[in-house]
């Protein structure tokens, strides 16, 4: 432990983290029910604040170790993802149709969640590696084609995963963290269209293997009102929860459609209705500006950093912060299709809040050490 | 492009914030146009989702006799109801624990909801069990959590204060049929919901538009399992209407309790009072009855077969209901008919030799032979003597003419429209469900409904004396007798003195042309063309009736039929008619009295299945009058007759 690394943590970035944490803290305890009784600690926003005061002490234990140590472990990490993600396909239990957690000792384990991370930290590994070994300095970095598919290979294999499961939300959530990554990492526009229309090409393909719970899904979000008290309902209540709370809301806790239970999977992936719905445009508004803070304190990171490493890790939690926040949002207020991905900070579940914390732990510990030399 | 000395690209960077901006831009515009610009649309949408209306019950009408006595109240009691709207996707889970709770199989639920449902809207509770415990209300609302989609609802049931006696007249509540409820929806009736229920029968049904009220209004705030957390009022409901009956009570009672007499051994017995002057019915009775509590109660299988198998259908109110040849009593009109036609005059005096042979109009030395009652005859009748007597033979003439054509007799259609005057062969319209027109025969009506046999001349003589397809109803028979007392003035017979709002204001009954009427006044139909001296001497034949023995101005004989029920101290007076009924020997016993003979104030009329009218409907009628007048009983029974 070296002390005088801490001087250039990041309080902006912690202080975006603990306001997120609180707001998502806060309507936790509106979406159970507010003031109702509270038996610990099954009560889910124990719980909640359990995985919260736990992933702030993995974020500090993260950010007081040097991030490099995690580019040396980066391909076992990897492997062990894949082993969890491979794990969940046969000793999972379900909920909802989908077989998406492990059942540990006193509380369920999402591997996909932790996957998105150590994708991360092996796409940043493999990318740097590139960049810094296969590059001549004086040049523009710019990554080769073959390097570009055998990282697209290493988003694509977990993604397949947890497509399985299915869950088709987090399986975006590896591409576009990968695209990001290799964007950062200077792939080449004219490689990234090629693969683009690659992928338009053996899309439909895609789409007729697509699981039918995910094609019901996209036509719902086309037509929500075709089946209004079945596969559209929470997508109708979700947009009337958002709706109705207007410019200012209809109060913390006194929103109709979530504390009268109109709107389903309240707690998760349709949290942000009971903020829109309680908090209106302007609590709204709040949020988006706090997760703008804390993206572009991501982005400082990215820039600061000591080396293609660090950057990458960056922009790769960055990109996978950016993208969950924006598809979770999105699907809320039926601008996509509601595939299922968490809020960051807000939507309840431990495996999702305690890998957030840890990524920002890593972003903390790199630019702890953006200096080479430290005196 | 500008280089960084790690190998990244400071141009892409930017890229990425700007990514994040155009990102949230895009969420940010989206909201906007829902919390800002669309917020009212979604607004009310979420208040359609808490928001339910629902209408409550009102109270129910009670109705009271002609003195105040209230003969049904209203009992709170609670009916299990599933609302689909709130039922779970699996709704089976929810119809095993209600089943298992209330003891039914939950298939049977599932039948009733699935069979119900195509009649309700989602939201409206659909009823699986009525008069339900108060512990099973309270085991179902402390568990909102094991019976999503089941509601108690509070309701009341009728409690009839005397269940038979009064049965036929106050009728009874049973749920509506598909039909009756689309009836009324197409008739926009917002007092009507599917799971209403509605009168089936009496007062019930004919009043159950005034004795509903409207319901009220009520805007619920459910979660979205349906329990309910708030309760506001949007229109309060308007009580029904009290109806008042013009039956007295007490003398309902007394004349049930006198038609129980014996009842088994005649089949079935009807009776009913009027006040003459108006046309009110005091009591109308018809045995037997059943007790209208039992539609009340949780609906017993058993017992309500017994009820549809009784070949004397108790169901039935036949009183208004059941219609049989009216035999003597009819020789009333025949008279009127005669007199007023010319056939008889007061002094004509007809030979009664106690059977008389009518030759056949086809086939010569052919033809049938008649008999009178008594086949020893009555000798030399004027129509008084006749009347008393109830001399057939003089009727047959009067009706078919002499049976060697010396002079022409009423002939059929003559027959048929002085009974139509007198009202017979139409409802008469009292309101009561169930009742029916009779049927007053001639000769056309003969050749569309029996073809292939034509109007005998045999018939005209028989039609004289109530018989050849004649049918009656007891309230026809009595309406006959109240328009002969009051000279041809033929009223309208009336169940309902008034009909009460819930203060108390007088609403109802309105006449044809909407006026309220007044129970004091008599509703006038028509006014029979007859003169009133002949309608006099229809009176004296029926005063001679009670005589044992007399004789006329013109020197005829009489022996009263009903001498034995005579009550002199009411100057009782009236006809008897015993009817065959085409099987065998089987007679019905008719009889239709008044008193006082010179001022009538109440008539009555008494039909006795299986019996005779001198005998068996006399008695009562005279046990009747009896009552009414607060007289002691008479000792002369029929036990043994």
């Amino acid at each position: 432990m070296q002390p005088r690394v801490w001087r250039h943590f990041d309080p902006v970035l912690l202080a975006a983290t603990l306001l997120l944490l609180a707001f998502g803290t806060a309507m936790q305890f509106s979406a159970t029910g507010g003031l109702v009784p509270r038996e610990w600690p099954v009560d889910p926003l124990y719980r909640q604040f359990v995985y919260a005061a736990v992933g702030l002490g993995l974020m500090f234990g993260v950010a007081a170790v040097d991030y490099r140590v995690w580019r040396s472990l980066a391909y076992p990490l990897y492997t062990l993802g894949l082993v969890g993600l491979v794990a969940v396909l046969f000793i999972g239990f379900s909920v909802n149709g989908a077989q998406r957690w492990i059942q540990l000792p006193g509380f369920p384990l999402q591997p996909s969640e932790f996957a998105k991370l150590l994708v991360v930290v092996a796409l940043a590994r493999f990318l740097s590696d590139r960049i810094d070994v296969e590059l001549d300095d004086e040049e523009a970095p710019t990554l080769r084609l073959r390097d570009l598919l055998i990282s697209l290979a290493l988003a694509a294999v977990p993604a397949v995963l947890v497509y399985r499961q299915p869950d088709l939300g987090t399986a975006t959530i590896f591409l576009v963290a990968w695209l990001g990554m290799v964007i950062a990492a200077g792939a080449r526009w004219l490689h990234l269209a090629g693969l683009g229309i690659a992928g338009l090409a053996v899309s439909p393909i895609l789409l007729l293997s697509t699981q039918s719970y995910m094609r019901e899904r996209i036509e719902v979000f086309l037509n929500p009102r075709a089946d209004p008290y079945g596969a559209g309902y929470n997508v109708i209540q979700a947009l009337i929860s958002v709706g109705s709370g207007g410019p200012f809301g209809r109060g913390f806790n006194s929103g109709t459609q979530s504390q009268l239970d109109f709107l389903r999977v309240k707690y998760t992936d349709f949290i942000f209705s009971v903020i829109g719905e309680e908090l209106g445009f302007m609590g709204a508004l709040l949020l988006l500006a706090l997760f703008t803070a804390l993206l572009f304190r991501c982005l400082r990171v990215a820039e600061m950093a000591r080396d293609a490493f660090g950057r990458l890790l960056a922009i790769g939690i960055a990109t996978t912060l950016l993208w969950q926040t924006f598809a979770n949002i999105g699907m809320n207020i039926s601008l996509l299709p509601a595939v299922g991905v968490p809020l960051p900070f807000i939507s309840a579940g431990g495996s999702s809040l305690i890998t957030v914390l840890l990524s920002l732990g890593l972003l903390q510990s790199t630019v702890m050490r953006h200096r080479k030399l430290e005196f | 492009m500008e280089e960084d000395e790690q190998g990244l690209r400071r141009g892409r960077l930017l890229g990425f914030r700007i990514a994040v901006v155009v990102a949230f831009l895009v969420l940010a515009r989206q909201l906007f146009v829902l919390q800002v610009l669309e917020t009212d649309t979604y607004r009310r949408q979420a208040d359609d989702n808490r928001e339910r209306i629902v209408w409550a019950l009102p109270e129910r009408g009670v109705i009271y006799d002609r003195n105040g006595v209230q003969l049904v109240r209203n009992v709170p009691t609670f009916t299990v109801a599933i609302v689909r709207a709130d039922l779970p996707a699996t709704p089976e889970v929810v119809y095993q624990r209600l089943g298992r709770l209330l003891g039914l199989a939950p298939e049977a639920i599932r039948a009733t909801v699935e069979e119900k449902g195509r009649q309700y809207d989602a939201w409206t509770p659909i009823p699986i069990v009525r008069n339900a415990d108060f512990a099973h209300r309270a085991f179902i609302e402390e568990r909102p959590g094991l019976f999503p989609g089941v509601k108690v609802v509070d309701e009341s049931v009728r409690d009839y204060l005397d269940g038979p006696a009064f049965a036929h007249v106050l009728g009874y509540l049973g749920p509506m049929s598909e039909e009756e409820y689309e009836e009324r929806r197409l008739e926009r009736d917002r007092r009507y919901m599917p799971s209403d229920r509605i009168g089936q029968a009496g007062i019930e049904a004919r009043f159950d538009r005034e004795l509903r009220g409207f319901p009220a209004q009520v805007i619920e705030e459910v979660d979205s399992t349906g329990r309910v957390r708030d309760r506001r009022l949007l229109r309060p409901p308007v009580p029904g209407y009290n109806v008042v009956l013009t039956l007295d009570a007490r003398l309902q009672r007394r004349v049930a309790d006198i038609l129980a007499q014996h009842i088994d051994r005649y089949g079935t017995a009807s009776a009913i009072v009027m006040e003459v002057k108006t046309g009110n019915i005091l009591a109308m009775v018809d045995l037997p009855s059943y007790d209208n509590n039992m539609f009340s109660r949780a609906i017993d299988d058993d017992e309500l077969a017994a009820l549809l198998n009784d070949p004397r259908r108790p169901l039935l109110n036949k009183a208004v209901g059941g219609a049989y040849p009216p035999g003597s009593v009819f020789k009333l009109v025949t008279a009127l008919a005669a007199l007023q036609e010319g056939i008889i005059f007061p002094t004509t005096v007809i030979n009664c030799p106690g059977s008389i042979f009518i030759p056949s109009d086809v086939l010569r030395g052919q033809g049938e032979r008649l008999n009178d009652w008594t086949p020893d005859g009555h000798g030399d009748q004027d129509v008084v003597s006749a009347l008393a007597n109830s001399c057939d033979i003089f009727f047959y003439e009067v009706a078919g003419g002499e049976p060697l054509g010396k002079w022409p007799g009423l002939g059929n259609e003559l027959i048929a429209y002085y009974a139509r005057l007198f009202g017979l062969g139409a409802e008469t319209r009292l309101g009561l469900a169930g009742e029916i027109p009779g049927l007053v025969p001639d000769a056309r009506w003969k050749a569309r409904a029996i073809p292939g046999e034509p109007w005998l001349k045999g018939n005209t003589y028989t039609y004289g004396i109530g018989q050849s397809y004649l049918q009656t109803t007891p309230i026809q028979l009595l309406n006959m007798l109240v328009a002969i007392l009051n000279n041809g003035t033929l009223l309208q017979p009336r169940l309902v003195v008034q009909v009460r709002d819930g203060e108390g204001r007088v609403i109802g009954p309105l006449d044809a042309l909407g006026r309220l009427t007044d129970p004091a006044r008599p509703q006038v139909l028509q006014q029979i063309p007859i003169d009133p001296r002949w309608f006099e001497l229809v009176k004296r034949g029926m005063v001679a009736g009670m005589e044992p023995l007399g004789q006329t101005e013109n020197g005829t004989r009489y022996v009263g039929t009903s001498y034995d029920s005579a009550v002199p101290e009411v100057r009782f007076a009236g006809k008897t008619g015993t009817a065959e009924t085409g099987r065998g020997k089987q007679t019905h016993g008719w009889f239709v009295g008044y008193a006082p003979w010179d001022d009538p104030e109440i008539a009555v009329v008494v039909f006795v299945e299986n019996g005779s009218g001198s005998y068996n409907a006399a008695v009562r009628a005279e046990k009747i009058v009896r009552a009414y007048y607060g007289l002691p009983d008479t000792d002369h029974d029929d036990t043994f007759k």
